[in-house]
């Protein structure tokens, strides 16, 4: 006990270089602390992202591969995923969701489309070499589950609700001006379908009627040209999916294109997900693949900052050992003297040597007790501004826009299909963290100790003693 | 009366050397005695000294303790109960006060004392050093001071050889006779064997027996009356 009170009392007895040693031990708590606190949770938002976004899965067709394939003409069809296969696909137990939207253009024999200029409605296409009835000009657009307009305020409901029963469709509010609609009316829209029975390259205009349930307000400008009919927002029909891939007679569905994304429950399913959807008819010209793009945009920017400050702490760490074992072998061989009575005085070398690292403990308590204060203090700014600097960098490198598989469906991804790069990260000091940081500093102030500490009990007390007087 | 300390032939040479700082020297000492060593610089007195404290080992011969080797004792354990020494040049704790290091030299022999700071403050008052003293730091004290302190702290642990290396060589001739008095009542009063290395024959003047070293050995043995 009399080792532990004296050593305390040489803390403040020997304070001019207790605070230098104690100064650099603060300096690398403190870095250690910014260090740790930041790597641990960069690692943390790693891991939470990999669940995240590193499970959703991309499923893409190979166009060279279809166009060689089936030919100039026949591909297209086979580069979509049909229908039936999009929703067997989400319906797998390797999954934890899905969101899935679909689309399909269809033309009228007598409404006006918005944005058309003498036009005749009905107008159909003739001399493409199909069987079957000459395909109808498509100027409007039917889509699936498309909702989340609503949500960003880029569509208001002006009248009416959203579809509720299969068979319902909003329109437009122009588009119910031009051809004077209402809530409550049935209007009938010509869809093309391919009738595989009748051969592969037999079409039919399939007639579908719609109920208006609804008129919503498209908020976005026009913009600076005129769009064509089909790509005018305010020609499209928002209904419930499940309109969509209704049977249109006869077990044909509609001409439809759906964008699915799928989303795994843990991203090394991948391979069983694969070997499922492929057995559910998934063509070979598809690639089926996770979503690495996003996940490294939002990832690369921590993982930089983890690198960066993996490398800060090894830096601080090597440097600070080597200060502070000169430091404290300077501090120690200063005090030889001062072990050379004691042991003169009958203290053994142990007891020597146990008040020396009480010492040197007792300072790397109270050194650590700041450091983690003003490390973890220091952390969130230091953070916020690496991690800024990293997403400028990984913006310039990192590609941006729709995925492929928007593009190639023609459609912008919804807005869950693109996370925003983290741009900030909320760093704590967890239980773990703490035990991490003691350990290392405990260590640190124990080789710094026990360098000097070797090198000074090595000798008798008598030489120190005769060295002196 | 039984000796506390025998030499018997203790020969010291440097390490890879053959150069004897001490040459087969023999003498006992009895408690409640005071001697005197004396002899020229080099003589060998200052090495006998730290190898009677347990500071060092002989190179041949023995030195007993109460009968007993002090190759075969835990020398910590001799130095920091068996023996007390006052150093010239005090060899104190300099950046702790006067109590401190007697409390600390109790601490280390494992005093039984229950109050050991009231029992040193008693101890140096004893010595002629007051509570105002006692509660500065050494350096702040002077060389009769910190000489007092410096036997307060031998005695501190009730040891019963007291060994003292010039205790006066720094100190004036007042202060030198408070000091002698101390060492002869530690001696006659206390029952404590006392010896004194010195160059001083006036300091020598007061012991009961001077052995005065020449080259290694003892040159002669003088008791006085």
């Amino acid at each position: 006990m009399y080792i532990l009170t004296n050593a305390l009392k040489n803390l403040a007895r020997n304070k001019g270089r207790n605070i230098l040693v104690g100064l650099v031990l603060f300096a690398i708590i403190a870095a250690t602390v910014v260090g740790f606190v930041i790597n641990n949770t960069a690692s943390a938002v790693i891991d939470d992202f990999r669940t995240r976004f590193g499970s959703q899965v991309s499923i893409t067709p190979d166009m060279e591969v279809a166009r060689a394939r089936y030919g100039d003409l026949a591909y297209l069809p086979r580069a979509i995923i049909p229908p039936d296969q999009a929703l067997a696909f989400a319906e797998s137990r390797y999954l934890r969701g899905h969101i899935m939207t679909a689309l399909k253009s269809v033309g009228s024999d007598y409404l006006h489309a918005v944005g058309e200029a003498g036009f005749t409605p009905g107008y159909r296409i003739s001399g493409l070499g199909m069987e079957g009835d000459d395909p109808v000009i498509s100027r409007f657009r039917v889509m699936g589950n498309m909702w989340y307009e609503f949500e960003t305020g880029e569509r208001l409901l002006l009248e009416g609700q959203m579809p509720q029963a299969v068979g319902e469709a909003m329109i437009s509010h122009e588009l119910a001006e031009l051809n004077d609609l209402s809530v409550g009316d049935e209007i009938m829209m010509l869809h093309a379908a391919f009738m595989p029975e009748m051969g592969a390259m037999y079409l039919r205009n399939v007639p579908i009627t719609y109920t208006v349930s609804g008129i919503y307000l498209d908020m976005t400008e026009i913009g600076g040209g005129f769009p064509a009919p089909l790509n005018h927002r305010r020609n499209e029909m928002l209904t419930a999916i499940d309109t969509m891939t209704n049977p249109i007679g006869d077990g044909v569905r509609a001409f439809l294109i759906i964008s699915a994304t799928y989303y795994l429950r843990d991203p090394a399913y991948l391979p069983y997900f694969e070997a499922e959807i492929r057995e559910k008819g998934l063509a070979d010209t598809f690639r089926v693949s996770a979503d690495e793009a996003s996940f490294r945009a939002i990832v690369e920017p921590v993982e930089g900052l983890r690198s960066v400050f993996i490398t800060f702490v090894i830096i601080v760490l090597a440097l600070g050992s080597i200060i502070l074992v000169l430091l404290s072998w300077i501090a120690i061989r200063e005090r030889k003297y001062e072990i050379g009575v004691l042991r003169a005085m009958g203290m053994k070398k142990g007891k020597v040597v146990k008040g020396l690292l009480y010492e040197m403990g007792a300072l790397t308590v109270i050194c650590l007790a700041l450091g983690l204060v003003a490390g973890t203090a220091a952390s969130q700014p230091v953070a916020d501004n690496l991690l800024r600097q990293q997403v400028e960098i990984a913006g310039r490198t990192t590609p941006s826009g729709p995925q492929a598989a928007g593009l190639l469906h023609g459609m912008l991804p919804l807005p869950e299909d693109a996370p925003e790069p983290l741009s900030e990260i909320s760093v704590h000091l967890g239980a773990p963290v703490m035990v991490q940081i003691a350990t290392v500093s405990v260590l640190l102030a124990f080789v710094a100790s026990a360098v000097g500490i070797v090198n000074i009990t090595r000798y008798e007390p008598i030489k120190i003693l005769v060295e002196r007087n | 009366m039984m000796s506390v300390l025998t030499l018997n032939n203790v020969t010291y040479s440097y390490e890879g050397t053959n150069v004897y700082v001490l040459d087969s020297v023999s003498a006992s000492f009895e408690a409640g005695k005071v001697y005197a060593i004396i002899g020229r610089s080099g003589a060998g007195k200052s090495t006998l000294l730290s190898l009677i404290a347990g500071l060092d080992v002989s190179t041949k011969g023995e030195i007993l303790y109460n009968g007993t080797d002090l190759k075969e004792i835990d020398r910590d354990e001799y130095r920091a109960k068996g023996i007390g020494v006052i150093f010239q040049s005090y060899n104190l704790l300099t950046n702790a006060t006067a109590i401190e290091n007697i409390v600390l030299s109790m601490n280390i022999s494992e005093s039984e004392v229950t109050n050991k700071k009231q029992f040193a403050y008693d101890l140096l008052q004893k010595i002629g050093i007051d509570k105002t003293t006692a509660d500065r730091k050494i350096l702040k004290l002077s060389g009769g001071e910190q000489q007092r302190v410096g036997i307060a702290r031998a005695l501190s642990h009730k040891p019963d050889i007291i060994i003292a290396d010039e205790p006066t060589g720094n100190l004036d001739t007042d202060t030198e006779n408070d000091i002698l008095k101390i060492l002869i009542s530690l001696a006659h009063d206390e029952g404590k064997c006392v010896i004194i290395v010195t160059h001083s024959k006036e300091v020598a003047s007061i012991a009961d027996e001077i052995l005065a070293m020449t080259d290694g050995n003892f040159e002669s043995t003088k008791t006085m009356d």
